[in-house]
């Protein structure tokens, strides 16, 4: 950017106008931050980790510009702190409880679900109070009403699945078909069965009207059909509810004094799961292809190493391109319904930038032990800011506003879990 | 001095290019560039003492806080230092800054953290969870082994079937390999789910499957199995790993912070890969307690490498029931698959046996 050559206020057009975010971080430059982080972050224990967490965040967010001004970070590493304190002392509580008492540990886990909505809401209200661009705060109006109804219907589905299966497993037929399975199991153990587990054998299959398969095992009735009813809805409505999601947390979000707008429409989201449900499928009849192919080249002679390290690299690829595919049509999905006053946002993440993106940072890791780790990031970020845009007349026009609303003394514990909300 | 910068005023997003002024004695004035600008820039001026400076990082944008609540922002980063350290005695934020720049620090910030890191997950961790184990008192251990043991009895046992005089002649050979000052107590129970299998639980109470003494065809290898899970509880093994799994997540989190970049995957996998490298090594300091034990009895330590190959049988014709695609598993294979179970291999725990009695038969011939 070149101060000097233009005069007066921020380049500006009067006609709406495309113009990207530029990111300006660099590997090398974020790796001297990273590993000073890390190395202070060891020797003051883990202390200083808050302070690593503000300087990245900085480095990252003042890199990124658009329209010659950069975003800030505001966040004071001593909240930052206080919060990690806090849920590392109840991380440790819930791993001595899962550890110790697995009695209690399903307790636990519930605390822990239900806590996150939440969680979530707060780690989303924390995140955009400390950003900042052109001096105008970001805001999330903290609806925990609305999180926890939109959570209620996957969860209440949910349940509606998981406890029909447990009583139909726990049920007294069920039960009776595991137990003779075993008892056979174990009369069988030395070759034969004698005469006298033979009669208690049938006694058991007379007393609790068991059916024998042709194995000879007792078959076990499965669950009612009705029970599978509630899954089959949660994954007909799980777009659904990606949708209301997105939308909460796109309405609930301010830049100064304007609310951000999301028209992403409920058949915008099933169209990209639909979409995704064709590549798996796709992907595996091709892959399947590929593998009776080379069963029949190379004759039934049991699997090589080769085979499987090829194998192995393939579903890598094909788990990375899954992934890709969904943070990319996500991305562009909710940045290009996305808009705040007459400014509107775009991104065009392509599937295939991103893919190898993923791809080529998990290798340099793996090679680097790790080390490489700040240009994966760095690579990473600027492949997705460079990808979105504003068009615009101009971003002069959005005013401050004075919030009345106070921080509230959770929003740290929501930063620490930093729960992903993919904004 | 001078130097350009952006104002932000914080009530609207205007913003306008200035011109900051620093007299010698700190006076700082702002100069807009434009006539239309002098409208939108309303300060007048105040000592560069007064400005809230933020922490330089990189050569990214530098952010100036004025008393009235505007923002400048400016990529001069070396004009502000130079103010910095003339007018205020920000330390903190400029030795950050400096830190990150000097490549002495750097190396030496490398080297220091590949050997924290390996020497943390290799002997700094298990010292660190043996030491504290020690510290914790038994009887803080044994309601949580009870608890366990409810849970078990609910979900994964059932009562014994091994006949009453069975029972009692495995338990009274057990008590008498005991020393004196070691008080375990034996239990029997059937578990089908579990097949045949020891538990030590942290109450001090050893849990025998039914299927593991129809396993053993004669009683020194049970003995030999209720020696290795001795050797469990009297390294406390239970709360040590509890105490090491909660050590590398902690580790995890200064390091991986978030690597958001690429797939959560990357940053499991070496926790899970450590993780089941520690329980190796607590089977073998089990297995190694084991056999000094039976040393001390005059037991033949090829009975528990006996049962060590009768579970594998086991094990394996399981699996080759379940798939009969494994069945050509060649050696090299199978090292491989020793960085991802909890026991190390059995071929690797026998030769330890075999090693351990010619050691042992140098000092006694």
């Amino acid at each position: 950017m070149d101060i000097t050559a233009t005069e007066g206020s921020l380049p500006e057009t009067t006609r709406q106008q495309k113009t990207g975010i530029e990111f300006s971080g660099t590997g090398k430059e974020f790796f001297k931050i990273w590993i000073v982080n890390i190395f202070l972050s060891i020797i003051t224990l883990g202390i200083y980790s808050a302070w690593a967490k503000v300087r990245t965040n900085q480095y990252f967010y003042s890199n990124t510009s658009l329209l010659g001004s950069s975003f800030q970070y505001l966040a004071e590493p001593v909240n930052i702190l206080k919060g990690r304190v806090i849920a590392v002392v109840l991380l440790a509580a819930y791993s001595i409880v899962n550890n110790l008492f697995p009695k209690y540990a399903h307790f636990a886990f519930i605390l822990l679900m239900l806590a996150i909505p939440g969680l979530i809401v707060l780690s989303l209200s924390f995140r955009m109070r400390n950003t900042a661009y052109r001096n105008i705060t970001f805001h999330f109006q903290r609806n925990f009403k609305q999180a926890y109804v939109i959570f209620a219907v996957p969860v209440i589905l949910l349940s509606l699945f998981i406890v029909p299966l447990m009583l139909h497993d726990n049920s007294p037929e069920v039960q009776a078909a595991y137990e003779y399975n075993q008892m056979l199991e174990e009369y069988a153990a030395d070759d034969e069965i004698s005469i006298e587990e033979d009669i208690a054998l049938t006694d058991f299959i007379e007393t609790h009207g068991l059916v024998i398969d042709e194995t000879g095992y007792a078959e076990v009735p499965p669950p009612p059909m009705w029970s599978f009813i509630p899954y089959v809805f949660f994954i007909l409505l799980f777009p659904l509810w990606d949708q209301a999601f997105s939308a909460f947390k796109l309405r609930h979000s301010r830049f100064g004094a304007s609310n951000f707008a999301f028209d992403g429409g409920i058949w915008d989201f099933y169209k990209m799961y639909l979409l995704a449900t064709g590549v798996v499928i796709g992907l595996g009849v091709f892959i399947t292809t590929v593998l009776i192919f080379i069963r029949q080249t190379q004759g039934l002679m049991g699997f090589n190493p080769l085979l499987i390290a090829a194998g192995a690299i393939l579903s890598f690829a094909v788990y990375m391109l899954i992934y890709a595919y969904f943070s990319v049509y996500k991305q562009n999905l909710i940045v290009n319904n996305s808009s705040i006053d007459d400014v509107i946002l775009v991104s065009d993440l392509e599937v295939s930038g991103m893919w190898w993106i993923y791809v080529s940072n998990t290798l340099i890791l793996i090679l680097s032990l790790g080390l490489a780790t700040p240009w994966a990031k760095v690579r990473a970020a600027k492949y997705r800011l460079e990808h979105t845009a504003v068009i615009s007349g101009s971003l002069n026009n959005f005013v401050a506003k004075q919030e009345k609303e106070r921080r509230a003394l959770g929003e740290e514990i929501g930063e620490a879990f930093d729960v992903d909300i993919g904004f | 001095m001078q130097f350009e910068a952006i104002y932000h005023d914080g009530e609207t997003s205007r913003s306008e290019r200035v011109v900051v002024s620093i007299s010698d004695e700190g006076l700082v004035t702002l100069i807009a560039d434009t006539a239309s600008a002098e409208r939108v820039v309303p300060f007048t001026e105040c000592r560069w003492q007064d400005l809230v400076v933020k922490p330089r990082i990189a050569q990214t944008p530098r952010w100036i806080r004025l008393p009235n609540g505007a923002q400048l922002e400016t990529r001069n980063n070396d004009q502000v230092d130079h103010l910095q350290s003339h007018f205020q005695q920000g330390a903190f934020s400029q030795m950050l800054h400096k830190l990150e720049h000097s490549w002495w620090m750097i190396l030496s910030g490398v080297l220091f953290t590949v050997c924290f890191v390996w020497g943390g997950v290799q002997y700094g961790l298990p010292a660190a969870a043996k030491y504290s184990a020690e510290l914790i008192p038994n009887d803080v251990l044994y309601p949580l082994g009870d608890e366990v043991l409810v849970w078990m009895d609910e979900n994964l046992f059932g009562p014994s079937q091994l006949p009453p005089e069975r029972q009692a002649k495995l338990s009274l050979s057990f008590q008498q390999l005991l020393n004196d000052d070691q008080e375990y107590h034996l239990l029997f129970r059937a578990s089908p789910k579990l097949g045949a299998n020891a538990l030590a639980l942290p109450n001090d109470h050893i849990i025998l499957t039914d299927e593991l003494v129809r396993l053993a065809t004669d009683d020194e290898q049970i003995l030999a199995v209720l020696a290795h899970e001795v050797g469990h509880l009297e390294h406390k093994h239970a709360l040590r790993r509890v105490l090491q799994q909660a050590g590398l997540a902690s580790m995890l989190m200064v390091f991986a912070g978030d690597v958001s970049s690429v797939s959560s995957v990357v940053a499991y996998l070496p926790a899970l890969l450590i993780e089941l490298g520690y329980s190796r090594d607590f089977e073998h300091e089990a297995d190694e307690y084991a056999l000094q034990f039976m040393d001390q009895q005059g037991m033949d330590k090829q009975a528990f490498a006996r049962m060590l190959m009768l579970l594998t049988e086991q094990s394996v014709g399981k699996d080759e029931e379940n798939s009969k695609l494994t069945h050509k598993s060649d050696d090299q294979s199978k090292e491989y698959l020793e960085y991802l179970s909890t026991h190390p291999g059995v071929d690797v725990r026998i030769e330890r046996i075999n090693a351990w009695r010619r050691e042992s038969s140098v000092v006694e011939p």
